[in-house]
């Protein structure tokens, strides 16, 4: 007994401390370029048949615990993450778990020879949760809400490239293109394109999603009701055209405190507990009756500049490239996340991105920087202002990391820590000058990824922009610029591959957008009673295969 | 009694007032606002203008807190930004749970804060006063989020008695309760001590024991009750401390409290959310405080409030 205490106290200072150093879990990934998803590699699946027992007995409910609730259950709006809008809506297209595109609601596609016109013809056998009989009007009028410039929602300038999308009979669609997109196929599969009822666009207009009685889609889950801040439920839709659910509901509970997932899975309270702590990840690990999922994402973590900061320096890209030799990030990845195994990225995309290629992990070398900042006329260093925020995961401690790892370099790092509120409220369209004036941040923490083509995931963030909208820190070359657009019309699978490579290498090696850290992991705590697990690199779990043993 | 109910009633009005516009303007004046956290960054700013405009926000501040006041005395909290919810029903749902906490909270810590008071009282200077010094001490001082984890890792983990998230029954309210009251107890049992104290040394209670009553009567039923008026002050304004730590345990347990509620709402930037629970807490603390000055005349007679 006497044992068992002692042991519980130091669980209990560990986890103090692990409490202590905040819920920065969160979901990040979204947090700087796009949100959807991508193809190859890490995806898992902890098969059923391992240990299935063969007995038949399967709840009826399981439960997962994640960290954040939905913004919207509007696809065209919601930027939480891509975690539950694909349970309750299908697209024409979408994604395997392996993130390979695959046919939905359509059954089939083919494309002109110029690839300008994209024509999907539908399956017969589609229905929406309300029983509504899906067809190509519906998707049509999905696409007039998606594509409406006088009344934008959040994804309409992501497909300002489709000239018309219309229905040319009952399951017939045809898609114009202003020109041809090398990555429109990709764009299609995303969730923001997701079939929607037009009964539920007129009814409930700009609320459609805000509550369950709000959610009207052809996916494989029904949303069986949503508490806010407390938990929705996914019931199984018995009429889905694919393979039904094999487990009846699915109740989604927000637990906000990462420890508290951590031991909900330890009491059996919950089946999956998403998004646990590096340190929890280890401890859970040698628990008996739970396992811990680490798969591939395709997000990373970066710190981008500035480069059109107040503070000089920043504005010249081998103060930026010394910047980045100065870091050592296999250091940073082991203190910090070497419970959840996620290592230093070698490109500016995640190998499950359409479009990667590795340019090598960023070396550490400090002296290189000190040489760099000498030729740059600034062999006595400077000072500079770091944004950091625990909105992304061991994010403050990481702006810790930096400001010693800086000094090294002789660079005088003020490290500043904002909360979510501050943090969101800094992009949006600010020019150079107020972002410089309200702000000041010459680099910032964010969250890279999420998209499964190069071009959905660079173009938007690094191509020349006169606001902040999407290139939050106002980088310019012209030479990135010219590669993005030969990128996004080049159909060539080997010479748009070519662009991407030196965009990378550019970004990488010459006139750095930002620092790249780790390649971040899809991390879940898995009793291990659950079979047929399985997560894409977009961090999207398979609903509809999941079991759990009684 | 009722002229000084009244007059409690009537000095709410003001108080409620200020507290009002010291929140209203609070809320706005840290930096962020809910449009940005709604609408996430990639927004054009026209398409946030557009929405900050339809939510009144960018109204001047004296419009929007008139309209405010004078939609809460109709018994109109606003609405949500974030649930798009009537903040009143928001309310409803979420405060019966820390109610339940407070009170739990309030009433384990009274009772096991009073007994150990009266034994360190009882036991002055000895054994028994110091170990309960000691753990009054330990009590007040343990954060209740790492108390809160002692106790899931005992009492769920280990024995399995109680859940570790949730409050669906009685048993996932024990262990918040306990973490709850817990804070309390070592600020009630040192002023029952000192009260104590005061009291056991007075002449009747001397007299009492002369006349050979038995000491646990002496104790408990003439020196207790003397002692009651600062004990019911301490447990009085403890329940406002409960109301208010209610939201660290409610965050660790998973609650869907009104503690949580605040948090997640000023994070958020919810701006009526935040105001409205502000104003339901603090209404509560006060109509709490009233109903422990009317406890005092019902304890003691020679308290007149006429």
């Amino acid at each position: 007994m006497k044992k068992k205490i002692c042991m519980a106290m130091a669980l209990v200072l560990t986890l103090s401390m692990a409490a202590g150093c905040g819920s920065g879990q969160s979901d990040s990934g979204q947090g700087g370029a796009g949100s959807t998803q991508a193809p190859e590699s890490g995806s898992q699946t902890q098969d059923a048949s391992q240990g299935a027992g063969g007995d038949g007995e399967y709840k009826d409910t399981i439960t997962w615990v994640i960290g954040n609730d939905q913004d919207y259950l509007d696809p065209q709006m919601n930027v939480s993450n891509s975690k539950v809008i694909p349970q309750y809506y299908d697209g024409l297209l979408g994604f395997d778990s392996d993130n390979n595109i695959v046919c939905k609601i359509a059954e089939s596609y083919e494309s002109s020879d110029d690839k300008m016109v994209w024509t999907f013809h539908l399956r017969e056998d589609v229905y929406f949760h309300s029983g509504r009989h899906c067809t190509a009007h519906d998707v049509e009028a999905t696409f007039d809400r998606l594509l409406d410039k006088e009344n934008p929602v959040r994804y309409t300038t992501n497909y300002s490239y489709i000239e018309s999308a219309k229905a040319a009979d009952d399951y017939t669609f045809v898609v114009t293109l202003a020109e041809p997109k090398s990555f429109f196929l990709q764009s299609f599969a995303k969730h923001q394109t997701a079939v929607l009822n037009p009964e539920y666009i007129e009814k409930y207009g700009t609320d459609l999603g805000s509550t369950a009685e709000s959610v009207d889609g052809c996916g494989p889950f029904k949303c069986g009701g949503w508490t806010k801040g407390e938990e929705m439920v996914f019931e199984r839709f018995d009429d889905y055209y694919g393979d039904v659910a094999q487990t009846e509901k699915i109740v989604m509970k927000i637990v906000s405190e990462q420890t508290s997932r951590a031991i909900a899975i330890e009491t059996g309270q919950a089946d999956i507990a998403d998004g646990v702590s590096p340190d929890d990840a280890v401890r859970l690990d040698g628990i008996d009756g739970i396992s811990v999922s680490k798969t591939d994402g395709n997000g990373c973590h970066l710190f981008q500049f500035n480069c059109k900061s107040d503070n000089l320096p920043l504005q010249d890209p081998k103060v930026r490239l010394a910047i980045c030799y100065a870091i050592d990030r296999d250091t940073i990845c082991d203190y910090l996340y070497s419970g959840l195994g996620e290592k230093p990225i070698d490109s500016v995309m995640a190998p499950s991105v359409a479009g990667y290629t590795s340019v090598g992990v960023l070396p550490y070398d400090v002296e290189k920087a000190k040489a760099l900042l000498a030729e740059a006329g600034y062999a006595d260093g400077f000072d500079m202002t770091i944004m950091t925020t625990a909105v992304y995961n061991r994010g403050v401690e990481m702006g810790e990391i930096l400001v010693e790892q800086l000094k090294e370099a002789g660079i005088n790092v003020t490290l500043e820590v904002v909360e979510k509120a501050v943090f969101s409220s800094a992009w949006g369209g600010f020019t150079p000058e107020e972002f410089n004036s309200q702000f000041g941040w010459d680099m910032f923490i964010m969250g890279s990824g999420g998209d499964a083509d190069a071009d959905t995931l660079l173009y938007r963030i690094i191509h020349t922009a006169d606001t902040n909208i999407n290139n939050y820190g106002f980088y310019s070359n012209s030479q990135v610029d010219e590669l993005l657009e030969k990128g996004s019309v080049t159909m060539d699978e080997k010479e748009r591959n070519a662009c991407y490579e030196e965009i990378a290498r550019i970004l990488f090696y010459e006139d750095p957008f930002g620092c790249y850290m780790n390649l971040r992991k899809n991390v879940y705590a898995l009793s291990d009673k659950i079979e047929n697990f399985s997560v894409s690199p977009t961090n999207t779990m398979d609903l509809v295969h999941l079991r759990c043993r009684k | 009694m009722l002229k000084y109910i009244m007059r409690r009633i009537l000095q709410m009005i003001p108080m409620m007032l200020v507290l009002s516009l010291i929140v209203f303007l609070m809320v706005r004046m840290i930096p962020g606002d809910p449009v940005d956290l709604m609408l996430g960054f990639d927004v054009p700013k026209d398409t946030k203008e557009f929405e900050r405009e339809r939510l009144g926000l960018n109204d001047p501040l004296p419009q929007q807190y008139i309209r405010f006041v004078g939609n809460a005395l109709k018994g109109d909290l606003g609405t949500s930004i974030f649930s798009g919810e009537p903040v009143v029903k928001e309310l409803a749902k979420r405060f019966p749970k820390t109610l339940i906490l407070a009170i739990g909270g309030t009433v384990f810590g009274a009772l096991v804060g009073i007994i150990l008071g009266i034994i360190a009282a009882v036991h002055r200077n000895r054994m028994a006063d110091n170990i309960i010094a000691v753990t009054s001490l330990m009590a007040v001082s343990t954060p209740s989020f790492f108390l809160a984890l002692i106790l899931m890792l005992i009492f769920c983990l280990q024995l399995k008695w109680f859940p570790s998230i949730g409050m669906d029954s009685w048993k996932g309210a024990v262990l918040p309760i306990i973490t709850l009251g817990a804070q309390a107890v070592g600020s009630i049992a040192r002023t029952t001590r000192s009260a104590m104290l005061d009291v056991i040394h007075q002449d009747y209670i001397r007299t009492s024991r002369a006349r050979g009553v038995p000491e646990h009567i002496v104790i408990y039923l003439h020196g207790f009750k003397n002692a009651l008026i600062p004990i019911l002050t301490a447990v009085g304004l403890r329940f406002g401390g409960l109301l208010a730590g209610a939201t660290l345990v409610e965050t660790v347990f998973s609650i869907p409290g009104i503690g949580r509620f605040v948090v997640d709402s000023v994070g958020n930037r919810d701006y009526p959310a935040v105001q409205g629970s502000i104003l339901v807490l603090a209404f509560t603390f006060v109509v709490v405080n009233t109903a422990v000055d009317l406890l005092y005349a019902a304890v003691d007679p020679r308290v007149k409030y006429d």
